[in-house]
């Protein structure tokens, strides 16, 4: 297929919270910026498949970027999440000990937030604790309460970083995976990269990489340094909203090597989670995003651990998230190697808190870039710092939700029963500045199919809105990337 | 901007317009009820039965045997011969009860439409009869996975049956449940290969006619004791590893199987929607998932009654009906009486050893009903014994009913006669007792 040639100051390879955030702080500047995402959506990867939570930053070692990063996210979060309009709650968090030994390791995280420079932390006692959270374990000595921990929806913040970016004329590509880089000379004597996807041959000057799991492969196609992502599985388990009281802070045991420990959480829209693992991922396992009967009896296990009471039934569904590690810190920086290629690797925990804070240090490397390239990358004046999110009926009052239905009657349709999804809402996700006609796409952005019932009474219902919106034949709809078309063959086909 | 909502005042709301709301609404206005209405949340009524194309439904009621849509339709019709008024695509959010309100209507319920907004309807009565769901994968935590290509038996029934999308050609069931056995049928005619239904206990959760003419007659095997134990594939479902499981329902290692396959469909219970009856504060049956009720079919609430599957799952649509008929007259007498009636003495009905549960799960013992209940496992050649208990451990029988056979997936029905609820009153006098029902060896 004969490609279709594109020119762009900034080229971001990669689609999730890091890639998305990145977008939207280059959508400031009077440059042209391009994302390019492999998968059918933003936020398949990491970003997508985490715990959801707003680190307060008492984790990372002073000095290293997760510390500064961390630290300086977290405290964004809540303006973000405001003039974005996604959702998040700040819930604070609790990490228990169930021995001396345990409080030893709270003890060394206060010092540690301190150095940090994290606000509001207190240690407390087991009885304290419990009083905060009546489900907690008898055998909790003590904890580290933070204030500032919160939780967000992660895809939900990255579909918002993406859209906002999108709507300041950042353009997003989605699906096409990048296949070659190439520098070449533009022009007389400038340098510049020729990115082949499926669909598109892009000449950028400024590369960055924010490919999350595939940025080693990134790095290595622009003949940069060797990015050696190790890869580790987390597995949950995600409960009923009716659970969704269960716990009101996050609960974390005390860290170990394999990372923060299994945790149970409110999430920001209201269930209950459980997990993650941690465990390593084999090399070529097609199946890392599986989930495994060892992986969620371990979890369990855990969490019982926390809150004895935590039920065996009401989950509604399980799911795993890959970590991208490099080394023990992030990789943030220009590449030594090639000049103008910008490394954004190894964004594990605490990567979604840090994002927002990464963001605003790498647009400034990519200007710094482009301005040395002779580009006139100067603020816009009319850069619109806020997003419209899709409106919540379920969270409105009676008044609020009539008002909505007599301005535009499909907000009074009910679609998706469980979670309280009205036509509107999905005609609007259809209508987003950066549209995914998928089942799971709609889901991530209005929740229809994203509770008890998993879909089973409203999936045919998205798939004619989607259907409608897209112009796909109604059995060729999508659950999400290609391959996954819900019909397969006709009826009475033998 | 119109911000206020209409409120309408109504002697009886009908929550959900399948089978059980319909003959609920039929049976309250042939007792006489003119005020009354049914909310469905669908475009049509007839719930769940519209995508029902098989036949075997109406043996018992119609002593005829319909189609899901048939059975549906008659009493649609009789719905509409009598007037009796529906709003489709309208979903019930909250039902709030003011007991305060000397109007008695005690009941506001809060229902969203695109056609009329927020509407409050104010009611004496109200039926709970919002049906069930089917339990999904994460309920089974079964690990492995998230391609396309697992379903519910329901989602892959209004595929086929409504859509007409074949949603894949290479099938492994899991789960005997009636809709599993039905859709294994189904898919099979509609071409595809369906290579098993596996069902995790030692005995099928499905009818014994569906056993016969759903699987037996097409050549599909039905692999008990056995389970899914992983799930393969990227995008799209390519196989499954099954497994035989001990008496504790626990995967035997050594025995995992792979069966390749593009297609699982879930058939592994089915789960009463009983959102608003909690938010109610209805006090709830945990072995049911269900409300108590009397035997009026009234809950912990007064003047509000549940029928069909939200109150337990029926596994014929003829005794939902039959179940609906009594909670609909009820609820008529209910709001007739114009107050609720605060709780009369109730005496409790206690499943205990194979009896799994009971409904009603306590009763006035004022007139003559049936008990229904569901055995726990299968049992040959024994019968239920009814024994009434006093507080201080004194003991009669009240009533024994013989039995060939006994299984979880066919219901059973012991009618008390006026004779043996005047031997109970007679017995427990004002005493504090308890009626169990268990089962004996004949």
């Amino acid at each position: 297929m004969e490609s279709s040639k594109r020119c762009t100051d900034v080229l971001i390879v990669g689609g999730g919270v890091a890639g998305s955030s990145i977008a939207r702080e280059l959508s400031r500047y009077s440059i042209r910026t391009l994302l390019v995402e492999k998968r059918e959506d933003l936020a398949r990867g990491a970003s997508g498949a985490n715990s959801g939570i707003v680190h307060a930053g008492y984790d990372p070692k002073p000095g290293s970027l997760m510390a500064k990063y961390n630290v300086k996210g977290c405290a964004m979060y809540p303006q973000l999440s405001r003039d974005l309009e996604f959702p998040y709650r700040p819930v604070g968090s609790l990490v228990i000990a169930f021995d001396e030994k345990g409080m030893e390791t709270v003890r060394e995280l206060y010092e540690r937030g301190l150095e940090n420079g994290v606000p509001d932390m207190e240690i407390i006692t087991g009885d304290q604790a419990r009083r905060m959270e009546p489900e907690l374990s008898d055998a909790v000595v003590g904890a580290l309460y933070a204030k500032s921990a919160g939780i967000i929806s992660p895809y939900e913040a990255t579909i918002a970083f993406a859209e906002n970016a999108a709507v300041n004329g950042v353009e997003f590509l989605l699906e096409e995976p990048v296949y070659s880089i190439e520098k070449i000379k533009a022009g007389t004597e400038e340098e510049a990269f020729v990115v082949k996807t499926d669909h598109y041959e892009i000449e950028a000057k400024v590369v960055i990489n924010a490919a999350g799991a595939g940025a080693g492969l990134v790095s290595s196609m622009a003949g940069a340094e060797k990015i050696e992502i190790s890869e580790r599985k987390g597995e949950y388990t995600l409960y009923d909203r009716n659970l969704g009281g269960f716990v009101s802070t996050v609960i974390f045991q005390t860290p170990d090597e394999a990372g923060k420990g299994v945790l149970v959480t409110p999430t920001a829209e209201g269930n209950l989670l459980l997990g993650p693992s941690s465990d390593p991922i084999e090399e070529g396992e097609e199946t890392a995003t599986a989930t495994t009967q060892e992986g969620q009896d371990k979890i369990f296990k855990m969490g019982r651990k926390s809150t004895p009471n935590l039920p065996f039934g009401g989950a509604i569904t399980g799911f795993a998230g890959i970590r991208a590690v490099f080394g023990s810190d992030f990789y943030i920086k220009p590449s030594d190697m090639v000049p103008g290629l910008i490394q954004v690797a190894g964004i594990c925990s605490p990567g979604l808190t840090s994002a927002p804070a990464i963001a605003e240090d790498v647009a400034q490397m990519a200007v710094q870039l482009l301005k040395e390239r002779g580009v006139d990358a100067s603020l816009k004046e009319n850069w619109i710092s806020k997003r419209k999110g899709i409106p919540s009926v379920r969270e409105m009052s009676w008044e609020e939700r009539n008002a909505l239905c007599q301005e535009d009657p499909s907000f009074g349709q009910i679609v998706c029963r469980c979670e309280t999804v009205t036509e509107g809402q999905i005609r609007m996700a259809l209508r987003s500045p950066i549209p995914v006609y998928t089942i799971d796409g709609v889901k991530r952005r209005c929740r229809a199919g994203m509770g008890r019932c998993q879909g089973s009474f409203c999936s045919p219902v998205v798939m004619r809105l989607i259907s409608e919106a897209a112009g796909i034949p109604f059995d060729q709809v999508r659950k999400a990337g290609k391959g996954t078309e819900i019909g397969q063959g006709k009826l009475k086909e033998i | 901007m119109e911000d206020k909502h209409l409120i309408r005042q109504v002697n009886l709301v009908i929550v959900g317009g399948g089978p059980a709301g319909l003959a609920a609404a039929v049976s309250a206005y042939d007792a006489g009820e003119r005020s009354l209405v049914i909310l469905e949340r669908d475009r049509h009524l007839g719930g769940i039965l519209q995508q029902c194309i098989h036949n075997g439904f109406g043996l018992q009621w119609f002593k005829q045997e319909l189609t899901g849509p048939e059975y549906a339709q008659r009493f649609i019709d009789q719905a509409e011969e009598r007037g009796i008024e529906s709003v489709t695509s309208t979903m019930v959010l909250e039902i709030q009860y003011h007991p305060e309100r000397e109007d008695g209507f005690t009941k506001s319920v809060f229902c969203l439409s695109p056609s009329d907004g927020v509407v409050e309807f104010q009611a004496r009565s109200v039926v709970l009869s919002m049906g069930c769901r089917e339990r999904v994968r994460g309920n089974l935590k079964t690990p492995g996975t998230r391609p396309v290509g697992i379903y519910s038996a329901g989602l892959a029934q209004r595929l086929v049956n409504l859509e007409g999308v074949m949603p894949g050609k290479e099938v492994v069931i899991l789960g005997s449940g009636d809709i599993g056995l039905i859709m294994a049928r189904r898919m099979k005619w509609e071409g595809a290969n369906v290579k098993m239904v596996c069902e995790i206990m030692p005995y099928s959760a499905g009818l014994a006619r569906n056993i016969q003419q759903c699987l037996i007659d097409q050549d599909i095997p039905l692999h008990l004791s056995t389970t899914v134990v992983n799930i393969h594939g990227k995008d799209r479902l390519t196989g499954v590893t099954i497994a035989e499981v001990d008496e504790k329902r626990q995967p035997i290692p050594g025995t995992e199987r792979y069966v390749s396959c593009d297609t699982l469909l879930l058939s592994v219970g089915l789960l009463p929607e009983n959102e608003l009856s909690r938010a109610l504060q209805v006090e709830m049956d945990p072995v049911t998932g269900g409300p108590k009720v009397d035997e009026n079919r009234q809950t912990s609430v007064p003047g509000v009654y549940a029928c069909g599957n939200v109150l337990h799952v029926h596994d014929i649509v003829d005794f939902v009906s039959k179940e609906s008929t009594i909670a609909g007259k009820a609820a008529y007498e209910n709001a007739l009486q114009g107050h609720d009636e605060a709780g009369v003495s109730r005496i409790s009905l206690v499943a205990s050893g194979n009896v799994r549960y009971t409904v009603p799960q306590h009763a006035s013992m004022e007139k003559p009903f049936s008990v229904y209940c569901r055995v726990g496992s299968p049992e040959s050649e024994g019968k239920f014994v009814l024994r009434a208990e006093k507080a201080n451990g004194e003991s009669e029988v009240i009533l024994e009913k013989k039995f060939i056979r006994a299984v979880p997936s066919e219901m059973a029905e012991i009618p008390l006669s006026e004779k043996q609820l005047s031997k109970i009153r007679d017995f427990l006098k004002d005493a504090e007792g308890k009626l169990y029902l268990t089962t004996q060896k004949a």
